[in-house]
């Protein structure tokens, strides 16, 4: 079973390897899309699409070590380089007439509370998508602001809106699903546990009962030893309260259709004396 | 000798065994057979029948025989003296369920004192 904590960084590595892979694909086919818009350049596309195969590289070294921060790191590097790219691209798409505005900032709106490693880093996000759109919208030529629809370029917020819930909603998800994983390996932890014990317990119960009974004999036969005799009953007396002890973590237990006694494969104790068995019948 | 002055003990452990024999042999007077495992239970044949307690561990060792398996033979046999499980097994153990299910014999958890021992033999 997976430990919680590395469940965590794997969650963070994963989100930051797609957030890297959709980078590495959307943008050059953002560029293929705009290849019509006059004097779009190719640069951005490029550099932020090599930035993101390049982290991919990265998350694929540190594969076997990877943690929350690194993932984290990654994403919003990521995040920056496209921002980055947008920003730019926007511009250019902006003076054709058939734009959509800021498109792909609602998609990484919505796309970011998918795949972001944590909370504060996914705000961040959200609110880079967010943000650039409407500080891109003030930078652009007024006409060309006079010519955007209804509303624009304040949808974007609403899309922001969505992705946190999302965001909170699906990192509150995770969280569960970890603390259900970390519940279910302390309880398989301390099964156990528990088993050992009730093993220890069951194998140290044959060797305790043959003292009681060999005492016994001993006091009846050598009644001199009974001084000796009550030092071994009060040493026995406390290992049968251990036993007893011992017998709370049968609640604890649960065993396995098929499960044989301990001592079934401990060694017998005929191997323990070189002498023959008495008293036995046949 | 009458059923009742003999006691069959099925215990894998020689020292228990050897121990269990004397000392119902010394203290509570009773004559008493002692075996180590279901082969040589099924080998004593009806000189294990003519008892009138027979007490079992439920864990004969490694051997694939169990205590049950012990149980089981006696009430085939037609064996209709008393049967007492003896355990060091936790109650959940699937053996001990399984002698739980034996609706006539008694289950007693190791370890037990002398005076115990007195009363799980005289029923």
């Amino acid at each position: 079973m997976t430990a919680p904590p590395d469940l965590e960084a794997r969650h963070a590595w994963r989100g930051a390897l797609v957030a890297a892979a959709l980078n590495a694909v959307g943008m050059p086919f953002d560029y293929f899309l705009a290849r019509n818009v006059p004097n779009m350049p190719f640069y951005p596309s490029a550099l932020s699409a090599l930035v993101a195969v390049s982290l991919i590289v990265l998350l694929l070294i540190r594969r076997r070590r990877a943690t929350v921060r690194l993932g984290s790191a990654v994403f919003l590097i990521n995040t920056l380089v496209s921002l980055v790219a947008l920003w730019i691209t926007s511009g250019y798409w902006a003076t054709t007439q058939a734009w959509t505005p800021f498109q792909a900032n609602k998609l990484g709106a919505l796309a970011v509370p998918l795949i972001a490693p944590e909370l504060r880093v996914g705000l961040v996000s959200i609110a880079g998508f967010a943000g650039t759109a409407i500080a891109k919208f003030y930078v652009l030529d007024p006409e060309i602001q006079r010519r955007l629809p209804i509303g624009e370029p304040w949808f974007v917020l609403i899309f922001a809106m969505f992705g946190a819930v999302l965001l909170v909603y699906r990192l509150r998800g995770l969280a569960f699903e970890r603390d259900v994983l970390r519940l279910q390996a302390e309880a398989a932890v301390s099964a156990e546990v528990a088993r050992g014990f009730l093993r220890l317990r069951d194998y140290a119960n044959t060797p305790i009962q043959t003292i009681v009974f060999a005492t016994a004999l001993l006091r009846r036969r050598n009644p001199d030893l009974e001084p000796i005799l009550l030092h071994i009953n009060r040493a026995t007396a406390r290992l049968m309260e251990l036993s007893r002890a011992l017998k709370s973590y049968e609640s604890m237990n649960n065993w396995n259709p098929g499960d044989r006694p301990s001592d079934r494969v401990a060694p017998s104790d005929r191997s323990a004396t070189a002498d023959p068995p008495r008293n036995r019948a046949a | 000798m009458s059923k009742a002055e003999c006691v069959l003990f099925v215990e894998d452990s020689d020292d228990l065994r050897e121990m269990f024999v004397e000392l119902v042999d010394l203290v509570l007077n009773r004559r008493c057979i002692g075996v180590g495992s279901y082969e040589e239970l099924v080998a004593l044949g009806d000189r294990a029948l003519g008892c009138g307690v027979a007490i079992l561990d439920i864990n004969l060792g490694p051997s694939p025989w169990s205590g049950i398996d012990a149980y089981t033979w006696l009430r085939e046999k037609g064996y209709t003296g008393r049967i007492v499980f003896l355990t060091g097994h936790a109650d959940t153990h699937p053996l001990v369920v399984a002698a739980k299910r034996k609706g006539d014999a008694e289950i007693v958890s190791k370890p037990i004192d002398p005076d115990r021992l007195q009363a799980v033999v005289d029923g």
